[in-house]
C-alpha cells in the first residue's frame, strides 16, 4: 500500500519518535558511563556480586535511620537514637558485601559512642567488638571503630573518677590510649597508601 | 657300553630337576614370577587401582605431565610459578585484571561450574531479557518503541546527571558484563570524613557519609539497570 509523504503511518511516525529519542538519550548515557571510567562491557558474566536493589534498599534504611537519630539526639532522645540505629545492625541484612560490613561498622561506632554517653560502658564496648569483628580491612572504618573504643574508654574513665575508683580510671585511660594509638596508626597506613596510589612526577 | 639298566628311569625326576620344580611351583603359587603373573592376570583379571590406572591411561595417551603424582615428584619451576600467580593476582583482582589475563574467564566458569553461586536478581533479568524480547515477536511495536525511547531518554539524563555527580576517586569496579560490582566505599572518604575531635567539639558525622554512600551506590544501581534492560 502506497503512503503519502504528506501523512506518514501512524507506525512510521512512532518508531522515527522513538528513534530521535533514543538517539539523543543514549549519547548522554554513553558520555556518563565514560566519565565512570568503566571499562568496554562484554557478553560475558561472571557471577561476581554486583550492586543490587537489596543492597541499596539496605544502604537506604541504614540513611533513613542515621537521620532519625540524628533528629532522636537533636531532641536530647539518646534511647530513641539507639533504638533507630539497632534497626540497622540487628534486622536482617543483604549478603555481606564490603559496603554492607562499612555501614553496620559505622552504626557499630555510633551505638557504641551512645551508649558510652548512657552510661551503659558494656553495652558499648560490646557494640565496638562487634563492629570490630566484621570491619577486619585497613580502612578508616576500622580505624573510626577504634576511635569509638577509645572515647567509650574516656567516658568510662571519667565516671570511674567520680565514682572515686582510682585504679579503675587508670586502666580505663590505659585502655583508651591504647586505642587511640590503634586509631592513629591505622589512619597512618590509610594514608601512606593513598599517597603510595598517587603517580609520582 | 651301558646298558639299558644303567641308565636312570625316565619316568624319575633327578634332584636337581625337581629342585627347579619346587622353586617354580613356589613361584607359581606366590605369583612372583612375571610370566606366571601375567597369565594369572590374563585367566583372572582383577580390578586396577585408580592410581595405576591414571597411570596407564596417561601413558597411552602421553599426557604423564598431568598426573597428580608425577606433579607432586617435579616442584613446579619458576616459570610456572609466576604464571600462577599472575592468575591468582587476576582473580583476586579488579574485573579488569580478570578481563587482562587470557586464563581468568576460564578459571572463572570453572568454578561456577564447580561450585554454582546464586545469581544476583539483576543479572538474572539482564540474561533473560534478550531471549524474552526475542520471543516478543510482532507484537505492539509501537508500544515497544515508545517504551524503549522514553527508558532511553531516562537513561540519558540519569546518564549526564552520573557525569556530574561522580566526580570522585570512587571509580566502580564494572565486571565483564558492564555490571557494577560490590567494593569498598572507602575511596569516597578521607580522614576529615570521620570524627575526631573530642568532647563538645566532637560532630558525629556518620549521616553524612552514609548520604554519600547512598547517592554513589544508587547510581551504580541505576547504571546495572540500565545494562539490564539492554541500554548499554
Amino acid at each position: 500500500m502506497a503512503t503519502s509523504p504528506r501523512h506518514p503511518a501512524p507506525l512510521s511516525r512512532a518508531w522515527l519518535f522513538a528513534g530521535a529519542l533514543a538517539l539523543g538519550a543514549l549519547g548522554g548515557l554513553a558520555a556518563g558511563c565514560q566519565d565512570q571510567g568503566a571499562p568496554a562491557p562484554s557478553a560475558s558474566s561472571e557471577g561476581r556480586p554486583v550492586v543490587d536493589t537489596t543492597l541499596v534498599a539496605f544502604l537506604s534504611k541504614a540513611r533513613a535511620a542515621n537521620h532519625a537519630a540524628d533528629l532522636s539526639i537533636t531532641n536530647g532522645d539518646r534511647q530513641a537514637a539507639i533504638k533507630h540505629l539497632r534497626r540497622v545492625t540487628e534486622a536482617a541484612r543483604p549478603r555481606v558485601s564490603p559496603e554492607v560490613v562499612e555501614v553496620l561498622a559505622d552504626a557499630h561506632a555510633r551505638l557504641g559512642e551512645l551508649l558510652a554517653e548512657e552510661g551503659d560502658f558494656q553495652a558499648a564496648s560490646r557494640e565496638v567488638d562487634a563492629g570490630l569483628a566484621l570491619a577486619t580491612e585497613v580502612t578508616l572504618f576500622r580505624a573510626n571503630l577504634f576511635m569509638a573504643r577509645g572515647v567509650v574508654q574516656e567516658r568510662r574513665m571519667k565516671a570511674l573518677e567520680q565514682a572515686g575508683d582510682t585504679s579503675g580510671a587508670a586502666a580505663a585511660r590505659a585502655a583508651a590510649l591504647t586505642a587511640f594509638e590503634t586509631a592513629m596508626t591505622l589512619q597512618e597506613k590509610v594514608i601512606e597508601e593513598a599517597l603510595a596510589d598517587e603517580p609520582r612526577e | 657300553m651301558k646298558s639299558d639298566d644303567d641308565l636312570p628311569d625316565p619316568a624319575e625326576a633327578s634332584a636337581e630337576e625337581q629342585a627347579r620344580a619346587d622353586e617354580q611351583r613356589r613361584a607359581v603359587d606366590d605369583k612372583s614370577d612375571a610370566v606366571v603373573a601375567l597369565l594369572a592376570a590374563a585367566v583372572s583379571p582383577r580390578d586396577l587401582d585408580d592410581e595405576a590406572h591414571d597411570r596407564i591411561l596417561a601413558q597411552a595417551l602421553g599426557a604423564e605431565a598431568l598426573l597428580p603424582a608425577v606433579v607432586e615428584e617435579a616442584p613446579a619451576d619458576a616459570a610456572e610459578i609466576k604464571a600462577a600467580d599472575g592468575l591468582r593476582r587476576a582473580l583476586d583482582g579488579s574485573p579488569a585484571d580478570r578481563a587482562e589475563h587470557p586464563l581468568a574467564s576460564l578459571a572463572g566458569a570453572l568454578r561456577a561450574a564447580h561450585a554454582p553461586g546464586s545469581i544476583a536478581e539483576i543479572r538474572n533479568e539482564a540474561l533473560l531479557r534478550p531471549a524474552l524480547r526475542g520471543r516478543a515477536g510482532g507484537g505492539p511495536r509501537v508500544l515497544y518503541g515508545a517504551v524503549a525511547g522514553a527508558l532511553a531518554l531516562a537513561a540519558g539524563i540519569a546518564g549526564l546527571w552520573i557525569s556530574g555527580a561522580s566526580d570522585g576517586p570512587d571509580t566502580p569496579a564494572a565486571s565483564l558484563d558492564g555490571m557494577v560490582e560490590v567494593r569498598s566505599t572507602a575511596p569516597l572518604f578521607s580522614v576529615e570524613d570521620f570524627p575526631q575531635g573530642m568532647g563538645p567539639d566532637r560532630k558525629d558525622t556518620t549521616s553524612e557519609r552514609i548520604d554519600k554512600i547512598t547517592s554513589a551506590r544508587s547510581a551504580d544501581l541505576r547504571n546495572n539497570r540500565y545494562r539490564a534492560w539492554g541500554l548499554d
